[in-house]
């Protein structure tokens, strides 16, 4: 084989092409999240303010594959794992 | 209670992240306090000092948040969940370069220093699992039957490799953060035929995989010396596209597979990680691959498995 390829080097890799969106975009019922002093859980809030009981049950499929912040696939690679320094 | 009752479980992650609230809510349940932190927060609400030299023990000092503070000399264990390390994105690149490797390397790096606690998991070890040839190759050699693999960015090979299975997808290798047009996208198992093969494929390697001919899936959490394993039947190819259309059950696994998915980790130097299998319709199983830090928290509310609570046990055990 000595055929000789150009590497595309401006190619965007065909993977990246094959990216699709998440297809459950749960919307959660919270604007805000603190950390209770004493439990050291999450105290999640509205945009009023008010708060909103996320609780056990908040770990719904849905809630595990919205689009932001708590997809499955980041959790299962995320950025804490990032080698992009090493 | 002893003195060595009440030393404290670190836990790393965001603030918004349900499934360590369920584990820390088990820990407040056993009386052991908790120190929760997210390595982002630097510079505002986590400070941290450790010295080194200065007395017996290698590592002395603290981490504070606005409301606990972490003797660095007692931690009990380490629950590494979703910790997001800060981008400082408002500064320079060079600037920004500069100050996120400051703090992975001197908050991750003072904690890699301690000797003493559990490490549920230590992210070093994370990130050495998180190669999928690696972990295939170990799959095959723990005796494992795992889906014929080409890693690739030979055009060539790569279609001529998706002929020769007939039936073959694609995977990314490594999942990164990505939009489309302000649109959140991620990788899914999805077939691949040898006509959508392009030269871009040489740009990077790829990797391409028979398609398992499958009845279910199987989703295997182990935690310390506990396995929960949940067989997941729906008609999808890739489960995590329709939540809705999933049924779980309780597997119960042969005993030389849980007893090699247990030596898996084992040899990553994990105590806990999700494990993606198949099981095919002659009852065959194949091995897909691990999450060393995989999503469970849907998992115990649909199965009752008391996963939380083995976590919770396993941080509270820590060291000792």
């Amino acid at each position: 084989m000595t055929t000789s390829v150009v590497l595309p080097t401006l190619t965007r890799p065909w993977g990246a092409g094959r990216l699709a969106p998440y297809p459950t975009a749960t919307r959660r019922p919270h604007a805000t999240v603190t950390i209770d002093p004493t439990t050291q859980l999450g105290v999640f809030r509205d945009r009023t303010g008010q708060v909103v009981e996320m609780g056990k049950h908040g770990t719904s499929s849905g809630t595990e594959t919205s689009t932001t912040t708590n997809s499955d696939s980041r959790n299962d690679q995320g950025h804490d794992q990032d080698s992009s320094q090493d | 209670m002893t003195v060595t009752e009440k030393r404290p479980v670190l836990v790393a992650t965001e603030a918004d992240d349900i499934t360590a609230d369920m584990v820390i809510s088990e820990l407040n349940r056993r009386d052991v306090p908790v120190v929760r932190f997210n390595p982002a927060d630097v510079g505002g609400d986590l400070t941290v000092s450790a010295r080194f030299g200065t007395c017996p023990a290698p590592v002395v000092g603290q981490v504070r948040t606005p409301s606990r503070t972490a003797d660095l000399t007692r931690v009990r264990s380490v629950y590494w969940r979703r910790p997001e390390w800060p981008s400082f994105a408002n500064l320079s690149p060079d600037d920004s370069r500069f100050a996120a490797a400051q703090v992975r390397y001197g908050l991750g790096g003072t904690l890699y220093a301690l000797d003493g606690p559990l490490w549920v998991n230590h992210p070093l070890r994370i990130a050495a699992a998180d190669y999928k040839p690696v972990q295939l190759a170990l799959a095959q050699q723990l005796g494992f039957t795992i889906p014929p693999t080409l890693v690739t960015n030979n055009p060539t090979e790569a279609r001529e490799f998706i002929r020769m299975q007939g039936d073959a997808i694609f995977k990314t290798l490594r999942w990164t953060p990505y939009t489309r047009d302000g649109v959140p996208v991620t990788g899914w198992a999805d077939p691949v035929t040898p006509d959508e093969i392009d030269d871009s494929v040489r740009v990077t390697p790829h990797l391409f995989q028979a398609r398992v001919d499958k009845a279910a899936d199987l989703r295997v959490l182990i935690v310390g010396r506990h396995t929960f394993s949940v067989r997941i039947d729906s008609e999808l190819l890739d489960w995590r596209k329709d939540y809705s259309a999933l049924t779980y059950t309780v597997e119960h696994l042969p005993d030389w597979v849980d007893k090699a998915l247990h030596a898996y980790l084992d040899r990553l130097e994990l105590v806990s990680g999700s494990f993606d299998l198949a099981v095919d319709r002659a009852g065959d199983y194949w091995w897909l691959e691990l999450n060393p830090n995989g999503q469970w928290g849907w998992l115990e509310t649909e199965t009752g498995f008391p996963m939380s609570a083995a976590f919770a046990d396993l941080l509270m055990q820590g060291d000792s």
